[in-house]
């Protein structure tokens, strides 16, 4: 599995989330950085499992993703985060990036992988990037795919 | 050869290469033991070898939609019987191999909600578990008759049987593509004078076969597979594995 390339197709996944009205756009990068534009999801770390079948057929990826939004308001940017991370609606991001399934039987991310699966979010807290306070929480995207492409 | 972690096994079930969709493979062969134990056995139990009997599970991620895929394959197969070939580490000519004639008694898939679909197989051996040699690799197309490299497997005396399994895992081309192996033995790597000991039947689709001798003692210790290939831009996949017991 081509992992940087898996990671730009989960922010693609990402970007077609539905935010509120009023709301600025998500930025997303496959990629974690320094240069944050609130509200802001990236791909960032991530856990290989290789060899879960014989002959490099599977492996299997856990990618740990966050999405920040600004703290300059407290009451907007948690109801902004907790839209973003609910586990259903438009505004969620778990239903935006699990439609890069695919159909039953087709590739997810564009052929890239066997399936994904938006497993959980974790870390509810503020973050600090480049010297900037962000709020944020992480979401674990456990994504399967060949492991000899 | 020695100790090994289990990274590359292979499973060939009938006409399907189950490899990539595996992480567990088993085999297990037993002979029943028969009490005989009399009054001159000298205080110790005497056992006696019964019937002998082998199987072949398999467990992995479940994949359906082509009829190499685990799902097509089973569901075909359930019930019936077909050459299973395990090897333990890759199937490259003279690799380790152990196959026998497996009728396909079991097959389970499901799990619960966040698993890789997994599924679990069970072949029970129906002829003896052989333990043998791969002949023909699987990655290799073959697109015009011809002969496999020689395994010097020994002389086979009165009362064992050559066995040779044969896997087609792919076919194409028009016409009627068709591929029809054999088995071949000499008393020399080079068979300047080859004499053909078993014939599967013509495959033009994928599929298993697996044959074996009569029993009669063969003097030859060299053996090969070959096959002969008709049809129009035909090509085919397929492992095979020949072993004496």
């Amino acid at each position: 599995m081509d992992i940087f390339a898996a990671r730009g197709a989960i922010a693609d996944a990402a970007r077609l989330v539905a935010m509120p009205t009023g709301t600025a756009a998500l930025t997303c990068t496959g990629y974690a950085t320094d240069a944050v534009t609130t509200p802001h999801f990236y791909v960032g770390d991530y856990n290989v499992t290789f060899d879960k079948t014989f002959g490099r057929g599977l492996d299997e990826i856990e990618f740990t993703c966050a999405v920040l939004v600004s703290r300059s308001d407290d009451l907007s940017g948690q109801k902004l985060l907790d839209g973003l991370l609910s586990g259903g609606g438009p505004g969620s991001l778990k239903e935006a990036i699990e439609v890069a399934r695919g159909a039953p039987g087709q590739a997810a991310l564009g052929g890239l992988a066997d399936d994904l699966h938006v497993v959980r979010v974790q870390s509810y807290r503020f973050y600090e990037v480049a010297g900037t306070q962000y709020l944020g929480a992480e979401l674990v995207v456990r994504v399967i795919g060949e492991g000899d492409t | 050869m020695s100790k090994q972690i289990l990274l590359d096994v292979r499973l060939f079930a009938v006409g399907a290469d189950l490899s990539g969709a595996s992480n567990k493979v088993e085999l297990s062969a037993e002979v029943e033991e028969k009490d005989a134990t009399n009054y001159r056995s000298g205080g110790w139990k005497e056992v006696l070898a019964g019937l002998a009997s082998s199987t072949i599970t398999a467990e992995g991620q479940w994949e359906a939609g082509d009829p190499g895929k685990v799902d097509d394959a089973s569901w075909a197969q359930l019930g019936g019987t077909g050459p299973w070939t395990v090897s333990p580490n890759d199937a490259t000519v003279g690799a380790l191999a152990y196959f026998t004639n497996g009728l396909r008694s079991s097959y389970k898939l499901g799990g619960q909600v966040g698993d890789i679909a997994p599924w679990a197989a069970k072949a029970g051996g129906s002829w003896p578990m052989v333990r043998g040699q791969i002949a023909h690799p699987p990655g290799t197309a073959r697109t015009a008759s011809g002969t496999g490299t020689s395994l010097q497997l020994g002389a086979i005396p009165a009362g064992k049987r050559l066995h040779a399994a044969v896997h087609v895992l792919s076919v194409a081309g028009t016409a009627t593509p068709t591929i029809t192996a054999r088995v071949e033995s000499d008393n020399a790597t080079g068979f300047p004078s080859p004499v053909t000991q078993l014939t599967f039947a013509g495959a033009t689709a994928q599929g298993g076969q697996i044959l074996r001798t009569d029993g009669s003692a063969i003097a030859d210790d060299w053996y090969r597979i070959a096959w002969t290939i008709t049809g129009t831009t035909p090509s085919f996949l397929f492992a095979a594995a020949l072993g004496i017991a």
